[in-house]
């Protein structure tokens, strides 16, 4: 089966209970006690999100992890970015990962993004609240680190370019001395026996990534990042009055604002967003891509495919933001209400000899 | 790269039985041969078929019911059997050397662009290089950019239909060019392609060009109106890849549809159709309100002097 793009989709493990989260947000606290308590905040909002097939999971549960890969690569999904938080040697909902690693199950490719934010309230609406700091402590702690990222890279099931295992950074500028930091991240791996490492920044807008020390970049164009125009600002002061959610933009307007010009280039990848509504963990401050629907991801993973069609096979890669965000109100897995609409539509578009 | 570049020649024609055989006789005496030549035949009532089939297998022929010049240039994509595409119209010609540099240019840069172009010798323009006229200049032998579209934004455009060889999967894959553009269905392609795909440059000359090669000949064979139309649909349809467009062409293919709209507002004005007239400029208020109501006031003021004065001289 030959396809039209890589995808990979960002996968994102909070669904679990930890004791950091029990205590931070309540007992029992996973992604899902924010998705489902969501509520409608304006006429016509799609809120709740209900998961569809794979119901409410616990990523704690082998039969989960299998039935989400099989679902993905029946769908087109060549592999799942797995979010993974590193805090000076502190990590977090690093379970279902390490699972997957040492269990060799599920037989599906993967590789890791280092979500080096620190926690705020970000997952209840609370962002002034700190709770757990991303530190850089040096050299020591990034050789830690690597020490456990490089039983990983040598997986079988690690996604490689040219032999180099992709490694993501979600915030690549607040590393300090980046270019330094990555060189000796590229001088670890390849002391244990890689090639090197393909090195990618998730970025918003176009950045110098190979002054940073990077092969290439991720364009996840959202949030600030595009302009509205004439009646917009308009628009968003009356629902400030009104107290409704004020970045409420429809899909069928902003989606093509979602790609960014610059990712022809072949270390330019880009993003595809099914849809998004983060007013389950934000509240009022939430965004909402209001009236997303599976016909119109269609025509922005077709904008988005046209976009990379030109590069060679081996880096043209669409990046799926997101797998499982459901408190974002950003996922592929199947709802109640749209089912595997998604799921379907990212197959027919991405699969050459499926239409 | 080893593998050979195999060019389609693809020249769509219509009652041009004067000039088709200088066209191809230029096709057939190219130093690096095609793979093949179809012309479309958009209709025509005159001799072009015989001319062609004094050709005999050679040449491919092809006839359409007249459907307007996008709609032969999709047809010759659509049936032709190789990688590569280059047009060619009717009544102009290559000069011999031209694919031969396109193809070393095409294979020199890894088959990386969708779009190569170079130079022509516009004769009816006075001038003995087109991109000199444009202000365009490159370095060296070609140049290839990932991101094209400061080129195909110039005031003056350098890419001309008649040099061009593109990669026809590119040309299949984003849709070819609407059928009821009848005018500016090159502007449509070039802007098009250099939104979507890495373009290059290929120095020297690769055609004459005896017809206008800014296409007022052909548009001037359309009716306004419907001249009007085009360039809506041209702007229209650019937007569909406003994802790919940076900020600024972003703005000014905006910018753009509202000034089509309002010249359409303007050209039925002066026909007194009030009613289309009203259609088009309430159209580009709805684009951006500010601009255009300024513009309204201008264009209002001016046709109501205009009137004045007819009346002072009467």
């Amino acid at each position: 089966m030959s396809r039209k793009a890589r995808v990979i989709a960002f996968y994102l493990p909070q669904f679990h209970p930890i004791p950091e989260n029990d205590e931070w947000w309540g007992k029992g606290f996973t992604e899902w006690t924010n998705t489902a308590k969501a509520k409608p905040l304006f006429p016509g909002h799609y809120q709740p999100h209900v998961p569809g097939d794979l119901g409410f999971y616990d990523l704690r549960v082998p039969e989960t992890r299998v039935a989400q890969a099989e679902m993905a690569k029946e769908y087109g999904v060549e592999g799942f970015c797995y979010y993974h938080y590193w805090f000076g040697g502190k990590m977090l909902i690093e379970r279902p990962f390490d699972e997957v690693l040492n269990s060799g199950i599920p037989d599906f490719p993967f590789c890791l993004c280092w979500a080096n934010q620190t926690w705020t309230g970000i997952w209840h609406g609370a962002p002034d609240r700190v709770l757990i700091e991303q530190t850089y402590p040096g050299p020591e702690d990034d050789k830690r680190h690597f020490d456990y990222l490089l039983k990983a890279f040598h997986d079988e099931r690690y996604m490689k370019i040219d032999g180099k295992p992709m490694f993501f950074v979600y915030r690549p500028r607040q590393l300090p001395d980046s270019k330094k930091t990555t060189d000796s991240w590229r001088e670890i791996a390849q002391r244990s026996g890689l090639k090197d490492l393909y090195l990618v920044g998730v970025e918003y807008v176009p950045w110098n990534h190979a002054d940073y020390g990077y092969d290439a970049q991720v364009a996840v164009r959202l949030l600030g990042s595009f302009r509205m125009n004439g009646t917009w600002k308009i628009r968003k002061y009356l629902r400030r009055l009104l107290g409704r959610p004020q970045d409420v933009y429809l899909y069928k307007d902003i989606y093509k604002h979602l790609l960014m010009p610059e990712a022809k280039a072949e270390d330019i990848h880009p993003a595809v967003f099914p849809n998004w509504d983060s007013t389950p963990r934000s509240g009022e401050r939430g965004t909402v891509f209001h009236e997303s629907s599976p016909d119109l991801f269609r025509e922005h993973l077709r904008d988005v495919i046209l976009q990379v069609s030109h590069k060679p096979y081996e880096t043209r890669f669409i990046f799926v933001k997101s797998w499982n965000e459901w408190a974002e109100g950003n996922h592929l897995e199947p709802d109640l209400k749209f089912g595997k609409g998604y799921l379907e539509v990212l197959k027919e578009e991405i699969e050459t000899n499926s239409r | 790269m080893d593998r050979p570049i195999e060019i389609s020649a693809i020249i769509p024609a219509y009652n041009r039985e004067k000039t088709i055989a200088r066209a191809l006789d230029s096709v057939l005496a190219q130093e690096y041969a095609v793979a093949e030549i179809v012309v479309i035949d958009d209709g025509s009532r005159d001799g072009t078929r015989n001319v062609v089939e004094r050709y005999g297998g050679v040449v491919r022929y092809v006839y359409q019911e007249n459907g307007g010049v996008a709609a032969a240039r999709n047809k010759g994509v659509s049936v032709a059997r190789h990688p590569w595409i280059a047009f060619l119209d009717s009544d102009d010609y290559w000069l011999p050397d031209h694919l031969k540099r396109m193809a070393d240019a095409i294979s020199s840069t890894g088959e990386k662009a969708a779009l190569y172009f170079s130079d022509i010798i516009p004769t009816d323009l006075g001038e003995d290089s087109y991109w000199n006229l444009c202000g365009f200049k490159i370095p060296g032998q070609h140049e290839l950019r990932l991101d094209a579209s400061d080129w195909s934004m110039m005031k003056r455009r350098p890419m001309v239909l008649e040099t061009s060889v593109i990669r026809r999967e590119s040309y299949v894959e984003s849709g070819g060019i609407p059928e009821a553009l009848v005018v500016s269905e090159d502007t449509f392609l070039f802007l098009k392609l250099c939104f979507l795909y890495p373009a290059c440059a290929v120095s020297g000359f690769g055609a004459v060009v005896t017809s206008d090669c800014n296409e007022s000949g052909r548009a001037s064979q359309v009716d306004g109106s419907k001249r009007y139309e085009c360039r809506k649909l041209l702007y229209k349809e650019l937007l569909r890849f406003s994802g790919s467009m940076k900020e600024d062409h972003q703005r000014e293919i905006r910018k753009g549809l509202v000034r089509a709209y309002l010249n359409a507002g303007k050209f039925f004005l002066r026909r007194k159709e009030f009613r289309p007239a009203l259609a088009n400029i309430c159209g580009s208020m709805g684009l951006n309100p500010m601009v255009s109501a300024m513009l309204v006031v201008h264009m209002l003021g001016d046709y109501c002097s205009r009137k004045h004065s007819k009346e002072m001289l009467t």
